[in-house]
């Protein structure tokens, strides 16, 4: 019997790169398929009604709207894992971006608007830094897993903007947990007219900030030594205690902004569990994408579309468990086909050891 | 804001072992917990007796129509007006559109409210296939639910029921888009959605009560174990203080809180320590079948919430609070078919909808007898549950000696009365 042994690829191409998870998301719908069919629904009805949202105007604005957040928090993420730093406080931070954000719009001094919606962008991004901050300063200083501070905080940081929803912010008179409506000369305009929030720039510039930092920089080039080999940055003069100050609260203020585009881009106030596990969703927008900053804004999109494609399917009379796993399904077969793009199998040949 | 999809946990997990794993062979993932048990008794309670006339009603005719944000005219519909003209009407082509935060056989909220909707088609002769059912449609997620609802739009659907409070802030925008469809949304009265809402206080007045009579010879003390700090969390568990007071004036009610929409883990927690403080009769608010089962276990008694909860704790629950929405839904479904519903009616129904299930065969039979007393007291308006002078937990005066709340305050139901003790702060 022929066996095979994995091998790790030395150089990957672009294509390969591209057409890998192209692969697995055709083999996770062939797989969702034939469990549609063992549990009586038809799949073509299925994945039309899918693909007829996601390619429709609406499916479209829709998809990037319940994206958006995802951008950012990706985005955090990605350039967490630049320098193996593990945030995992994503949500964390996006709840206090926006607890700042919507604290200015809401209770700020008297200012112009155009003002106060600046004050806004940089007190979400304050936010999402500062809860970012408390796990960075242990990190750097004392080697304290960043990981596990990260985590824990998005505890704290989600009861916190639930205090504040379900007691002294609550919009009086209602009963939604949730804040009042900023003032509507601080939304952010729509892109032409297409419904889509000016939020969505905001998110492709940090993305391209990003990659120019990350590519043509001292900095981005410091990051990747010290991702490498601290001790080598080390020697070489390099601040990994800075490096892991900066970038943890890099990423901490670009989650944050998350607030910020939820805030005056698309819901105008804040809501209890806003962040409804978009930072955890974050690590795994930011692995699909490589850590790639342009192709997690990519990538948050086309999770934002499984989103509203899950709501769709529903009409075909799947109940919400199926479409939520092909939804889980399509993720995991990605997830696991990256082992591809790492590695191949070759065949054994005769008298070599396995 | 109901429950939360487990979903995207699962996602983190397979992207965290994916990453720790990164290069080596298997992803073990564990699976997703998508819990979804309990009860499923189709038809919550069919067979309700029209033109019920509750206590609450008579007393005040016009709600909200001053002091809320930003509604403008509101029609309030007087119970047990289902029956209007239904005969005349044709059902059968009637499609109605339903919009769910979790799984409708949740064993609690949405199974309630999906009951009640099967139960209102079902006596109207609507086929059930009409029903569009839309899970799982997170409350802070605006896009999924805009979309839930043009897609019922897009179905053809002549009336669209969202059974979350969070909805409420995505529909309206829908609903000015689309006028020939109505939208009916849980909770108090929004712009542009017809508001509907239970005088959930009388059931629980008279749950209160109940367990306030079997506990006097143990404990005075009664405990509640509660969900969220939540208007309708708040009313249940003032109620039932009220109809513990109603019973003895020294009664005193216990909450433990449980921060959570559905958490097994932390409910169990909440029933265990009002438990081991001695409580032996409580009542709560949550849709998991933790409570009624940490009850059994301990000898402890509850009262069942959402739906009849008998089946999940037979020794536990004395009787169970159910959320009957079936004679309002009968009244919107009508009127829209009629062509008679605008965005600005208003339900706010108590009598039927208020329901108590039968209780238990261990409650002894003088207790159900004075329950029963107590309840056409109720309904005739000799009782009024919210009558002064009544106090807060604070000291405030919130009914003067005399009087009784107006319906704006009881829906908002931003206070704890004074026999409760709990954490929780009221703004």
């Amino acid at each position: 019997m022929r066996k095979f042994r994995y091998e790790k690829r030395t150089d990957v191409s672009m294509a390969r790169k591209i057409l890998n998870p192209v692969f697995f998301v055709l083999l996770a719908f062939l797989f969702c398929a034939l469990l549609l069919g063992v549990m009586g629904f038809s799949p073509f009805a299925v994945y039309g009604k899918m693909i007829s949202t996601i390619f429709s105007l609406r499916g479209l604005t829709r998809s990037i709207e319940a994206g958006l957040p995802l951008m950012f928090t990706g985005l955090a993420v990605a350039l967490g894992y630049r320098m193996n730093l593990n945030n995992i406080g994503a949500d964390g931070q996006y709840a206090l971006g926006a607890i700042f954000c919507v604290g200015v719009g809401l209770y700020g001094p008297p200012m112009p608007a155009v003002l106060r919606i600046l004050v806004m962008f940089v007190a979400a991004m304050l936010g999402g830094a500062l809860a970012a901050l408390i796990a960075a300063v242990p990190r750097a200083m004392w080697n304290v897993s960043e990981t596990i501070l990260t985590m824990m905080l998005n505890y704290v940081f989600l009861n916190v903007l639930n205090y504040l929803m379900y007691g002294p912010w609550k919009e009086l008179n209602q009963m939604v947990a949730q804040t009042r409506e900023i003032d509507s000369s601080l939304w952010l305009p729509e892109i032409g007219n297409t419904g889509i929030s000016l939020a969505l720039l905001i998110a492709v510039a940090i993305a391209f900030l990003l990659w120019f930092l990350l590519k043509k920089t001292t900095w981005g080039y410091q990051m990747e030594v010290i991702r490498r080999s601290p001790r080598a940055a080390e020697y070489a003069g390099m601040s990994v205690k800075k490096n892991i100050l900066i970038t943890l609260c890099l990423s901490g203020a670009i989650a944050g902004l998350a607030g910020f585009a939820e805030v005056n881009g698309v819901l105008h106030r804040v809501q209890a569990d806003l962040p409804n596990n978009a930072g955890y969703t974050g690590i795994v927008i930011a692995f699909l994408a490589y850590l790639n900053p342009l192709s997690t804004v990519l990538v948050a999109f086309l999770l934002g579309a499984l989103q509203i494609s899950a709501v769709a399917v529903q009409i075909t009379g799947v109940p919400s468990q199926v479409a939520t796993m092909i939804q889980g399904s399509i993720m995991l077969f990605v997830i696991a086909g990256e082992f591809f793009i790492r590695y191949r199998l070759v065949k054994v040949q005769k008298g070599e050891a396995a | 804001m109901r429950m939360k999809t487990r979903m995207i946990s699962l996602c983190a997990i397979a992207g965290l072992t994916a990453l720790s794993l990164a290069g080596c062979s298997e992803a073990a993932v564990s699976g997703n917990s998508s819990a979804a048990s309990g009860s499923t008794s189709t038809s919550a309670a069919a067979a309700s007796s029209e033109n019920a006339v509750s206590a609450g009603s008579a007393a005040v005719s016009t709600v909200a129509t001053s002091g809320g944000s930003s509604v403008s005219g509101v029609n309030q519909i007087p119970e047990g007006t289902e029956e209007a003209s239904a005969e005349n009407v044709d059902f059968s082509s009637f499609k109605i559109g339903e919009i769910e935060s979790y799984v409708v056989n949740d064993g609690g909220w949405c199974q309630a409210t999906h009951n009640s909707i099967l139960s209102a088609m079902n006596d109207l002769g609507i086929p059930e296939d009409n029903l569009i059912t839309l899970e799982s449609i997170d409350d802070t997620d605006q896009a999924s639910v805009q979309e839930a609802a043009e897609q019922l739009v897009d179905q053809g659907c002549n009336l669209i029921i969202g059974a979350s409070t969070g909805y409420s802030s995505y529909l309206p925008e829908i609903a000015e888009k689309n006028p020939d469809v109505i939208f009916a949304q849980w909770g108090n009265k929004v712009d542009g959605l017809v508001g509907y809402e239970i005088r959930s206080y009388e059931g629980m007045f008279l749950a209160g009560y109940a367990c306030e009579l079997l506990s006097q010879d143990q404990n005075t003390e009664l405990g509640y174990s509660a969900s969220y700090n939540e208007f309708s969390v708040r009313t249940a568990i003032n109620a039932y203080a009220l109809g513990a007071k109603y019973a003895n004036a020294d009664a005193k009610v216990k909450v433990a809180s449980a921060d959570s929409w559905y958490d097994i883990d932390k409910e169990t927690q909440c029933a265990q320590s009002l438990i081991d403080s001695g409580i032996k009769y409580m009542g709560m608010e949550a849709s998991s079948p933790a409570i009624p089962e940490t009850c059994e276990k301990n000898g402890a008694f509850v009262v069942g919430y959402h739906n009849d909860m008998s089946s999940l704790a037979p020794n536990a629950v004395l009787v169970s609070f159910e959320w009957n929405f079936a004679p309002i839904f009968k009244s919107i479904i009508t009127r829209t078919a009629e062509k008679t519903a605008t965005p600005d009616d208003f339900y706010y129904w108590g009598g039927d909808c208020s329901k108590l299930s039968d209780f238990a065969d261990f409650v002894p039979e003088d207790v159900v007898q004075k329950v029963a007393d107590l309840k056409s007291k109720l309904e005739s308006g000799e009782v009024q549950v919210y009558a002064g002078e009544l106090k807060d937990n604070q000291g405030n005066v919130l009914v003067q000696e005399g009087q009784v709340m107006s319906d704006e305050d009881i829906i908002q139901q931003n206070f704890f009365v004074d026999n409760v003790e709990t954490s929780w702060t009221v703004q």
